[in-house]
Parts: structure tokens; sequence; C-alpha cells
């Protein structure tokens, strides 16, 4: 086939490929039982502990070159495994987030104009965590791949530069969002809110 | 003009006013002003090339002239659907400048390709412009691929308007450019392909469109982070009003 052909072809193959993608194979969207049942426990301020410079310049100075080199190839994979549990969460807790909004357009509550907004918000900041974490993953990846513990001195990544990544504050964005979910579990009754509040 | 050729253009043009009307009943223009712009500027372009019809060098200027206005304002009008959905991508300081970059990198080399090696016997701006053309139905068609497939990737809730809007302006693209790509290679072989298909996709894509823009959100929905509109306060006053008339109802009462 010509290539002047072939390349539309392709062109338009994608295009039928990724709107089946997210029409047909659209996610499917979960209740709050499925985030409480599946959420992987992740504690902001685990989190906020291995992202705090003070913390890495203290290693820093403190540590050995050798043993620095250790502790930062744990602190990676640590920082690598609190990205997974932060994406699944976050996945979790937007597909619910999804049914909430799909109720809210039946109609099918009363307090409609409030979960409407946390609704919103929390969609919102789903997405900036999807993305940063897509961005933050890359970068332990590339770290891990080419065994970035191992670099001289100075060149040794630091952790701490994953806290903000394309203008996302991991931290703050997490800790608002694990609240917003909270707020909406509220909605649902006490124990939902403290089942949320313990699974998160 | 055929009989075939009439009623596909009565059908486009009845179908665009119809998208306008219906955007403008549903407030919709202040939500994607670009792709309201798109939907009027075409219907003037229709009313503009039919009237100078009969005048074969006008309209040889007009057609050449409203055409890549056309092609800017419909790569604008995805564009504003890709950014409503992922405007947190544009917290991404690179992708703020790569993604327009590379959209513009790409139609001027189109551009430039189209002007200094013309096909023979043919003017190099005339050939820059289908050469743009051409290249902004791909800038379209990978703007839509890029569109569903972040939103898959990103499970971004459904967005009936932008993702309606999107997929028209694919379909249409990607049809537009197989039909250029066959006659480019075939020539007369294909007429269907080559001459109708294009036309017949874009109506395709005016109902897309129209579907999109008769489809009203929840009014819960649709005021979140937004003014009310006018039938929402309407809405609202009528239904304050009853309220009123039960209490005092109640008061006269005791």
């Amino acid at each position: 086939m010509p290539i002047a052909v072939l390349i539309p072809a392709v062109f338009g193959i994608a295009f039928v490929f990724v709107i089946l993608l997210t029409t047909v194979y659209a996610p499917r969207v979960h209740d709050v039982d499925h985030v409480i049942l599946l959420a992987r426990k992740l504690d902001p301020s685990d989190l906020e502990t291995l992202l705090d410079v003070g913390e890495e310049w203290r290693l820093r100075q403190s540590l050995t070159a050798a043993a620095f080199r250790a502790a930062q190839e744990e602190r990676i994979l640590l920082a690598r495994e609190y990205l997974r549990r932060l994406t699944h969460n976050t996945g979790l807790i937007q597909l619910w987030v999804m049914r909430e909004k799909q109720q809210l357009e039946a109609r099918k509550c009363d307090d409609g104009a409030e979960r409407n907004s946390l609704v919103a918000e929390a969609a919102q900041l789903a997405l900036e965590l999807k993305i940063y974490s897509i961005v933050a993953g890359f970068k332990i990846w590339s770290w891990v791949a080419f065994r970035a513990h191992l670099w001289p001195g100075l060149l040794i990544p630091g952790v701490t530069t994953l806290r903000v990544q394309c203008g996302v504050n991991v931290i703050d964005k997490y800790r608002r969002l694990t609240g917003l979910a909270v707020a909406l579990g509220a909605r649902h009754g006490r124990i939902y809110q403290d089942r949320l509040l313990e699974s998160l | 003009m055929n009989r075939l050729d009439l009623t596909i253009a009565v059908t486009g043009i009845t179908l665009e006013v119809g998208i306008l009307v219906l955007m403008a009943k549903r407030h919709l223009y202040r939500q994607f002003p670009v792709f309201a712009s798109y939907i009027a500027y075409v219907i003037l372009q229709v009313v503009l090339r039919s009237a100078l019809l009969p005048y074969e060098h006008l309209y040889f200027l007009a057609y050449w002239i409203t055409a890549p206005v056309e092609v800017i304002l419909s790569i604008l009008a995805v564009h504003e659907s890709f950014r409503r959905v992922f405007g947190a991508f544009y917290l991404v300081r690179w992708f703020r400048f790569c993604f327009p970059g590379a959209i513009a990198l790409a139609m001027l080399y189109s551009l430039l390709t189209g002007y200094f090696s013309p096909p023979a016997h043919a003017h190099g701006i005339y050939s820059a412009i289908i050469s743009g053309m051409l290249m902004a139905q791909y800038v379209i068609l990978t703007i839509s691929i890029a569109f569903f497939g972040l939103a898959k990737l990103l499970q971004v809730p459904w967005r009936i308007h932008e993702y309606r809007i999107v997929a028209g302006f694919g379909l249409s693209s990607g049809v537009t450019a197989l039909a250029a790509g066959v006659r480019s290679v075939f020539v007369t072989r294909f007429p269907f392909v080559s001459n109708m298909l294009p036309a017949v996709s874009y109506l395709l894509a005016l109902g897309i469109w129209l579907s999109a823009a008769a489809y009203r959100l929840p009014p819960k929905v649709a005021s979140d982070g937004q003014r009310p509109t006018q039938e929402d306060l309407e809405e609202l006053v009528s239904r304050l009003r009853g309220d009123l008339a039960i209490v005092r109802g109640l008061l006269k009462r005791r």
C-alpha cells in the first residue's frame, strides 16, 4: 500500500482504537466500599518525612559516602513504593468520585450542590496527582535504571526533588484529596468516614 | 452543483445553524467561545462562497482567503476542548511551550515545504495553503488521539461536550486526510472516497456536535463553578415564589 494512503489509515485506526478504549472499555466506576477494601495505607506524614530537605541534608552530612549511597538507594525504593500506593489510591478515589458524579447527574441526592463542589475538586486533584505520578514515576524509573545512587557524590539525586513536580506539591495535594474523600465518605455515614480514615 | 452536492450543502448549513442556536440557548458559547466562533465562521463562509459562485474570479479569491482561517479556527477549537479537560497539564512548564510549539513547527514545516517545492504548474502560495491544510488535518487527528488516549490513561470522567466536539473534529479530519491520500495516489479512481466521503464525514461530525449542543447538564452540575444562567435564575425565582405562596397560605389559615 502506498505511504500516502498508509499514513492516514494508521492515524484513522489509532483514532478508532482510542475512541473504543474510552467508550466501550471505559473504566468501571465503583463505590466507597471498594476504596475502603482496596486502598493501600499511605500516611502523608511518612511521605513528608521522606521528602524532607533537612533530613536528606542531615544524611548527606552525617553519613560516609558509601553509607549515604546505601541509604539513598533505600530512600529511592521507598519513594517508588509510596508513589505506587499514591497512584493506586488516587485511581480508586477517582473512580469512586466518578460514581458520585454520575449519581449527582441523575439527581439521586438532596445535598447536590455541596457534594458537587467536593466531587469537582476531588476529580481535579486526582487528575493533577495522576499527572504528577507519571512525571515522578519516570524520574524514579530513570534513577533505578541508571543506578543513580552509585553516581559520584554531588550527582547523587535528591529524593526531595520529588516533593514538587510540574507545579504539584504532592503532599499538600494528596492530603487534600484524602480529606475530600473522607468528607464525601461522611455523607454515607459515620462508619464510612471512620473506615476511610483507617484505610487511606 | 448537482442535486447530491446541493442536498449535502443544505443539510450541512441546517445542522450548523442548529448547533449555533442550541449553543446560544444553552449558553454553551461562554464555555466554548472558539468552537462557537468556528461554527459561525463556517456558516458565513458557506453563505459568502454561495453568493460568489457565479463570479469565478471572486469565488477563487474568496475560497483561498477563507479556507486557511477555517483551518486555524478548527485547530484552536480542538485545542480549546483539550485545554478544558487537561488544563492540569498546563501546570507542567515544558508542556505549555512544547505542545503549541510542536503544532506551530509542524504547520510551519508544511507551509514552507509547500511554498518552496510546489508541484509543476502550481503557484507557491496555493501549494503552501494546500500543504498547510493537509497538515492541519493530521494535527487535529493527533490532538484527538492524544485527547482520548490521555482520557483513558488518566481515567478522566466522561465530559459530554468536550468529548463529542473532539470526536467530531477527529472523525472529519481522519476521513479528509484519507481522502487526500487516496486522491494523490489513485487520482480519480475512487471518486466516492476522494470527493464524497469527506463531505459525508463532515455531516456526521456536525451530527455529533449537534448531539453535544443538545445535551444539557443537570442544573446542579452545570452551575458548578460558573455563573448561573438566566434560565437557572428564572427557575429558582419561580420555585421561591411557589414556596412563598405556600407559606403565605399557611399563615393565612392560622
